[in-house]
């Protein structure tokens, strides 16, 4: 069975959904399709399709509710595995990185890890946060530069230390793959304002089990020296 | 330099083989055996005496299809790392004993590294985003910033390694991965089987203890084919989810698991949906070979130079993200 996608122009068809630009009661929307991947069995590929749909828009609502930067949530289709958010204009993170003066992604990424740990303080995990997942809005000028976290498709309820330790694990672990030269301008920045969102909830015990049990994951991964990598 | 022919050898894991590699890259000879467990899986100590056992009709097999003296090697390439310490052990004696009685350089090479060089050699690929799935290793990668970057990796065990343990546990032979495939073709149902991905990262341990279980109430082939449809979708989302990441054009498939039909029809279907080229690396060059060691020697004695004797200790954690890859220019950093 073919779905069809909504008009309009595409705006980026990732790994997972389609992302169609439209509108929705006159207001400027995004159409978030997951598609049919035929290349995994049926039964499985609808299971993915609205067990994820479903997850995202209930966990999109909640961070909406918590007053993060995220998207708003406008509608929800489960049978075509569809959400329609709010559209937010900018670029990715991932292709600002190089253009970005030094100080000013400081603050973005600082507060980006203060985000974060908010998301993480009221019990969800993002599961998937990459650079290309952070929108950095059309900017105004140093200082005033927003951004909206995106892609809540691996989202989920967690408040276990192992989950948010993941989390981080998996950013560092793209930063270091996607952005091997910027790393010290990203990931510092962005453990800072974790330590501090944490700090100003007074859960630094938290925190430090969070840095402990990162260390942990990466020894525990495959092939990983005693010695810290570089 | 007067080197014509590499000399490699592979002994991270299960398999002793040797490779004649000559400096445009053709493969002159190949000679490999594998060790298969009479029960259970791989006991290193056990494997290592295989090697030990075969190691001299493998050199001189190989030596011989090439149709070249010992003589004619101007370099020896080891695998160094990563893999079982015993196994590497007798490699790296090997590798170290030749350089002494033939005088010529030696190199250690990484056992992934080698994959990914002899898949680009082998398919004539560039730049590809690659998927390296054995006993071993699950490792999506692609070259960015002097380094073969990991995106995506098994957080717990290797995908090969989960199909050797399912079999295990389901009566079959080692290697399990083959029969698993035959299996699945005469599976009725799919059963819903634990899905886990967790960014480009994957884990597959919880689904083997799913499927194990489910051995008690389901026929073998509907397990196995569940199984493999469930692994080889999280394998294909983690790839796919690369791809779209870092928008490379080329994807290549490699390791011992890339012999499977079912795995390169649904990771060729990935790339097809991106306009992506796929190339999946032949059979004898995919799993674990010398060919690839001596071809990996190649490129980086050609940047490097040789090991001291003293660098020549063996690195079972080593890390394919960790080896510089100097002879690849790297236009973003």
């Amino acid at each position: 069975m073919e779905m069809a996608l909504p008009d309009g122009e595409i705006l980026r068809r990732g790994a997972e959904a389609v992302l169609v630009r439209g509108s929705w009661l006159g207001r400027d929307a995004v159409y978030k399709v997951r598609e049919i991947k035929a290349y995994r069995h049926p039964d499985l590929d609808a299971r993915i399709r609205s067990e994820r749909t479903a997850s995202e828009a209930r966990i999109i609502g909640s961070l909406v509710q918590a007053g993060l930067p995220v998207p708003c949530l406008y509608d929800v289709d489960l049978h075509a595995a569809t959400i329609v958010m709010e559209y937010i204009p900018g670029r990715r993170l991932k292709d600002v990185v190089p253009t970005l003066e030094t100080n000013v992604l400081h603050a973005i990424l600082h507060r980006l890890g203060e985000t974060i740990a908010a998301m993480h303080g009221i019990g969800l995990i993002h599961g998937d946060l990459t650079t290309s997942n952070v929108i950095i809005e059309n900017e105004a000028g140093p200082g005033s530069i927003e951004f909206r976290v995106i892609d809540f498709g691996l989202s989920r309820h967690s408040e276990s230390i192992e989950d948010r330790s993941v989390d981080l694990h998996l950013f560092k672990r793209v930063v270091t793959s996607t952005h091997a030269s910027a790393f010290d301008d990203l990931f510092p920045p962005f453990m800072d304002g974790y330590r501090a969102w944490m700090e100003d909830a007074r859960k630094s015990d938290q925190f430090r089990q969070i840095e402990t049990r990162m260390r942990g994951i990466e020894i525990r991964g495959r092939y990983v020296q005693k010695k810290e990598r570089q | 330099m007067t080197m014509e022919y590499c000399l490699g050898i592979e002994s991270t894991a299960h398999t002793f083989s040797t490779g004649v590699v000559d400096r445009s890259g053709t493969v002159a000879g190949l000679a490999s055996d594998t060790y298969v467990p009479a029960e259970g899986g791989l006991h290193p100590i056990k494997v290592a005496q295989h090697h030990v056992d075969c190691f001299q009709d493998i050199i001189w097999s190989a030596l011989e299809k090439a149709g070249i003296e010992i003589e004619a090697i101007g370099l020896v390439a080891f695998s160094q790392g990563p893999g079982l310490g015993p196994c590497l052990r007798v490699g790296a004696s090997i590798a170290r004993t030749l350089h002494l009685r033939l005088g010529v350089p030696i190199v250690g090479v990484n056992h992934c590294v080698a994959h990914v060089e002899i898949g680009r050699l082998a398919c004539a690929v560039d730049d590809p985003l690659t998927l390296y799935v054995s006993g071993g290793n699950t490792i999506v990668s692609a070259f960015d910033c002097g380094r073969y970057q990991v995106f995506g990796e098994t957080l717990d065990i290797a995908v090969g390694n989960m199909l050797d343990a399912f079999a295990r546990a389901a009566g079959l032979p080692h290697p399990g991965g083959p029969k698993i495939e035959a299996l699945a073709g005469e599976a009725q149902v799919y059963i819903h089987l634990p899905y886990t991905v967790k960014g480009m990262d994957l884990a597959f341990s919880g689904l083997l203890t799913a499927a194990t279980r489910a051995l008690n109430s389901y026929s073998l082939a509907d397990v196995a084919y569940s199984l493999q449809e469930t692994a080889f979708a999280m394998l294909a989302e983690v790839t796919e989810r690369a791809l779209a990441h870092t928008e490379k054009t080329e994807l290549l498939l490699t390791g011992g698991v890339a012999a499977n039909g079912r795995l390169q029809e649904m990771i060729g279907l990935v790339a097809k949906d991106h306009g992506t080229r796929f190339v999946a690396v032949p059979r004898e060059l995919a799993g674990d070979n010398g060919a690839m060691i001596a071809w990996a020697g190649i490129l980086q004695f050609g940047c490097e130079g040789g090991l001291a004797l003293e660098q020549t200790n063996i690195i079972p954690k080593w890390r394919l993200d960790d080896v510089p890859i100097p002879w690849r220019a790297s236009p973003t950093c």
